[in-house]
């Protein structure tokens, strides 16, 4: 396992450096000057000559490169030329925040699409299995940005049950105030006892992941159900049910778990989808987090910014995908071996 | 699996009762004693010496400059600020102001003239951001604790340069001392103005709380709190303002602002600004260096179907480049009309066969407005059988090729708006000679031009109207080599909750709203 664990770290640490290259490159290939942007609007040409000097941006596109991996080894991800603020701090304060809403999401989707799955491969054609599936292809054929407005209009504009936008209500900001600990204000909340802002957290959080995970939860819940279904009806459950375990402990003990692999697999695809994702409800919800600070660094050509943020996605989706085939490993012990999975029943 | 469903409604039943508790729970003051304007931009730039973006918004009510730009309905003045008098050398070279006594900063200090002549060293030296307007500024000498006075290098309009809306705030001596930007930008500020930067959420609000010891004082029914909060999508702002939850938006879309008129709960305010929409015109490439081609562009573009269809009437036609608005701008309208025959015989004059015409607009990417004037001109040119090519790009990448010759279009769509309110500013940065060019972007080079307005420049400090027929001089030249055209100048138009009084909006700070101004 250890051997596993240290080549699929090494494998990382490469990709990284590789999408840092690409990143690199790629975005030097888009004409912008990155002295005004640095600048501002009107910059006289005095101004612009100091303003290369200082950002280095005089020297051969390799040695900058060599600087800024020098730079980011050493924990230093530059200066965003939008905002004139550390990337590293944009990126502490906003990360957070997507994390926050990513996360919430994946949990959420993982929850409900395993119980709803669950429940329909139970009860095949039945009248769960009917609803769960006018909900999974109305939740996959809705598109995000569509659902989003909806979500605002109906919850928020008419019937007032949920905050429009933002992340945190003014009224807690003054009068409740949250001291930063995560930065994940749910966990900060509970950390401080503060429940009027949990409150507050949880009912900003609502929309957006609602938004967010309707569609991934719709997937997760049709996989699963095939798989419980295939797992259900194999030859060792019948032969199970035929040494008198009851249906429901061959169920929950032994076709669940057989059945989660594959899912296991969606969960990491979510997690990648969920991250895409957060750029549309972030823009719409004015999430304070990472996607729309991408968009915007992108569009503006912030070369320290972009870079920072591709390497802090590239990371956390590497990340959870390592996390993914540890799980595996730890449910199947024969993929860590490289053996095949059903050698016992093939 | 019974667990499991039991579980989720508990849960459910906590979300909603939590979502329910929060909406029940009483603020702790009234809400008339807040105000909330909504607006789409992000605010990072809290550093005075270089801040040059919309965190103005947020900075010209928590610093002040030494004097005031008075605009809007009222007859535009100049009126104190920070300095309550000033007079000038006939030279123009000297400018000495007499300060404000009793001014406390938000960190409790007193205002001297030591903080006005480190704040605008500190700018100077910074050289970043607006900080070009001191580029006049020789020394600065300070004459008493009150007083204070300024020598220029050579005569320029310092009453006007220091109540410029970046780079003239007046910032305590202690964090001026500073040359980086690291105190400022965590959020923190040391102004005079009325309200004290309480809280800032990046990319969410920012919450600003009155001063209690502000010079002017707080009488009458005066908002205590006023949030800036960044909504993205005008579809959020739409519903904030109709639902109540802003005061106040400045995003909305022209063909929805005709239904907010008939709104009785709300109140569109609009205002002519000093922006306006240009087209420069690349004199240096062809088939544009042809003069009669110019002529022939300025003659196909529909300037009333712009103002009345796309600006919906929140518009006008300008009289040149410098707005209407403002002082030096010619009395007249640009003398071109929507004449689709005019333009295709200018086209034949031209030396180019019609069907070799090949031009190229380039404009910024995600605005409806200049999108929809490209769209335009594009279709009233085909109809006299000249092609467009569309080129759309980000902002920076758009500027970005139109400075290097070999990539420019040759018509370039875009916004100008002065940084401090003086016709020089768009007749220099937009047309007068360059060897590199920054934003005089129609590579246009007149020396008559240049001196004409140099000229002008130096004697609006001590004589204004004599420079203000110097600048309608230049603009004549302009529109007689038309190196670029000029589309309109635009109106600027808010909604406001009909509680909000008191709202007069400053088109020399553009999207500026003065909280202290208003009342309930």
């Amino acid at each position: 396992m250890i051997r596993y664990l240290v080549a699929r770290t090494l494998l990382s640490v490469l990709l990284l450096l590789l999408v840092a290259v690409l990143t690199f490159v790629m975005i030097h290939l888009v004409p912008g000057d990155q002295a005004a942007l640095w600048l501002g609007p009107r910059p006289t040409p005095e101004q612009l000559s100091e303003a290369r000097q200082k950002l280095g941006l005089n020297k051969p596109i390799y040695e900058q490169f060599y600087i800024y991996l020098d730079k980011v080894v050493h924990g230093d991800l530059g200066i965003s030329l939008r905002t004139k603020r550390a990337v590293a701090d944009e990126l502490r304060e906003r990360f957070p925040a997507t994390l926050e809403l990513v996360s919430g999401s994946l949990l959420f989707a993982v929850s409900v699409g395993l119980l709803i799955g669950y429940l329909s491969a139970h009860k095949r054609g039945g009248l769960i299995d009917a609803i769960s599936r006018v909900l999974s292809i109305s939740g996959v054929s809705m598109p995000i940005f569509w659902l989003a407005l909806v979500t605002q209009l109906l919850f928020s504009s008419e019937l007032s049950l949920l905050p429009l936008q933002g992340r945190l209500g003014d009224e807690v900001l003054r009068h409740y105030p949250l001291a930063r600990i995560t930065g994940i204000y749910t966990i900060d909340s509970i950390l401080q006892w503060n429940w009027t802002a949990f409150g507050d957290v949880i009912s900003h959080l609502a929309g957006p992941v609602f938004c967010l995970t309707l569609s991934s939860t719709s997937l997760i819940s049709r996989m699963f159900r095939s798989s419980m279904i295939e797992a259900l009806e194999d030859r060792y459950v019948t032969a199970l049910q035929a040494i008198g375990i009851g249906r429901r402990t061959v169920g929950s003990k032994f076709a669940l778990r057989m059945a989660i692999i594959p899912t296991i697999t969606i969960v990491g695809l979510t997690y990648g989808y969920l991250l895409g994702g957060s750029f549309v409800i972030e823009s719409i919800f004015d999430w304070p987090g990472l996607g729309k600070f991408a968009v915007d660094s992108l569009l503006a050509k912030d070369i320290p910014s972009v870079l920072g943020v591709t390497l802090l996605y590239a990371s956390s989706y590497i990340g959870i995908n390592l996390v993914i085939d540890i799980v595996y490993g730890l449910v199947d012990p024969r993929i860590v071996r490289g053996q095949k999975r059903r050698i016992y029943y093939g | 699996m019974k667990v499991g469903l039991k579980l989720a409604s508990v849960c459910l039943v906590i979300v909603s009762c939590i979502s329910l508790e929060c909406r029940r729970e009483e603020p702790r003051e009234s809400a008339l004693s807040k105000v909330e304007y909504v607006i789409n931009w992000d605010m990072t730039a809290w550093d005075p010496s270089t801040s040059y973006d919309n965190t103005s918004v947020a900075l010209s009510n928590i610093y002040e400059p030494l004097l005031w730009y008075k605009g809007g309905s009222s007859k535009a003045e100049i009126v104190p600020a920070l300095a309550e008098s000033y007079n000038v050398s006939k030279d123009g070279l000297t400018w000495r102001f007499q300060l404000r006594k009793g001014v406390k900063f938000h960190d409790g200090s007193l205002f001297r003239s030591s903080d006005v002549k480190a704040s605008v060293e500190r700018t100077v030296a910074m050289n970043q951001g607006a900080s070009w307007i001191w580029k006049p500024l020789n020394t600065i000498r300070i004459i008493g604790d009150h007083e204070i006075e300024f020598r220029l290098k050579y005569p320029a309009p310092l009453d006007l340069i220091v109540s410029s809306g970046f780079g003239a705030w007046i910032t305590c001596q202690k964090h001026a001392a500073s040359r980086n930007s690291d105190w400022f930008m965590k959020g923190k500020e040391c102004g005079t103005g009325p309200y004290v930067l309480k809280k800032w959420e990046p990319g969410q609000q920012i919450i600003l709380e009155y001063f209690p010891d502000y010079w002017r004082g707080w009488t009458g029914e005066k908002f205590k709190i006023a949030i800036i909060r960044t909504v993205g999508e005008v579809s959020t702002q739409i519903q904030m303002i109709r639902t109540g939850q802003a005061d106040i938006v400045r995003q909305v879309p022209f063909e929805i602002l005709k239904n907010m008129e008939k709104d009785p709960a709300l109140r569109v305010v609009k205002y002519p600004s000093f922006e306006s929409v240009v087209a420069l015109l690349n004199c240096r490439k062809k088939p544009t260096d042809d003069r009669n081609v110019r002529r022939a562009l300025a003659y196909a573009v529909d300037y009333e179907g712009i103002i009345s269809k796309l600006l919906m009437g929140y518009g006008s036609k300008p009289s040149g480049p410098v707005a209407k608005t403002l002082w030096g701008s010619l009395e007249q309208p640009i003398p071109f009309l929507h004449a689709p025959r005019v333009a295709d015989s200018l086209f034949s004059a031209a030396k180019h066969r019609k069907n070799e015409l090949s031009l190229r607009l380039s404009f910024a990417a995600g605005d409806e407005l200049l999108t929809n004037i490209a769209l335009t001109l594009q279709s009233s040119l085909r109809k006299i059988g000249v092609d467009l090519d569309l080129e759309v790009y980000p902002w920076s990448i758009q500027w970005d090729r139109a400075k290097h010759l070999e990539t420019a279009p040759n018509i370039f769509l875009f916004y100008w708006w002065p940084t401090y309110p003086t016709p020089y500013e768009p007749l220099l940065g937009m047309f007068h000679s360059e060897q590199e060019p920054v934003y005089n972007l129609s590579y246009y080079s007149n020396k008559k031009f240049d001196s004409l307005i140099d000229e002008a420049h130096s004697i609006t400090g001590t004589n204004r109207s004599k420079a203000a027929e110097s600048f309608k001089q230049a603009q004549l030249q302009l529109l007689n080599d038309l190196p670029a055209i000029f589309i309109a100048d635009l109106e600027r138009v808010y909604v406001t909750q009909r509680r909000v009084g008191g709202f007069d909006p400053n088109p020399a700070y553009a999207n500026v709203v003065f909280f202290y101004e208003l009342n309930l």
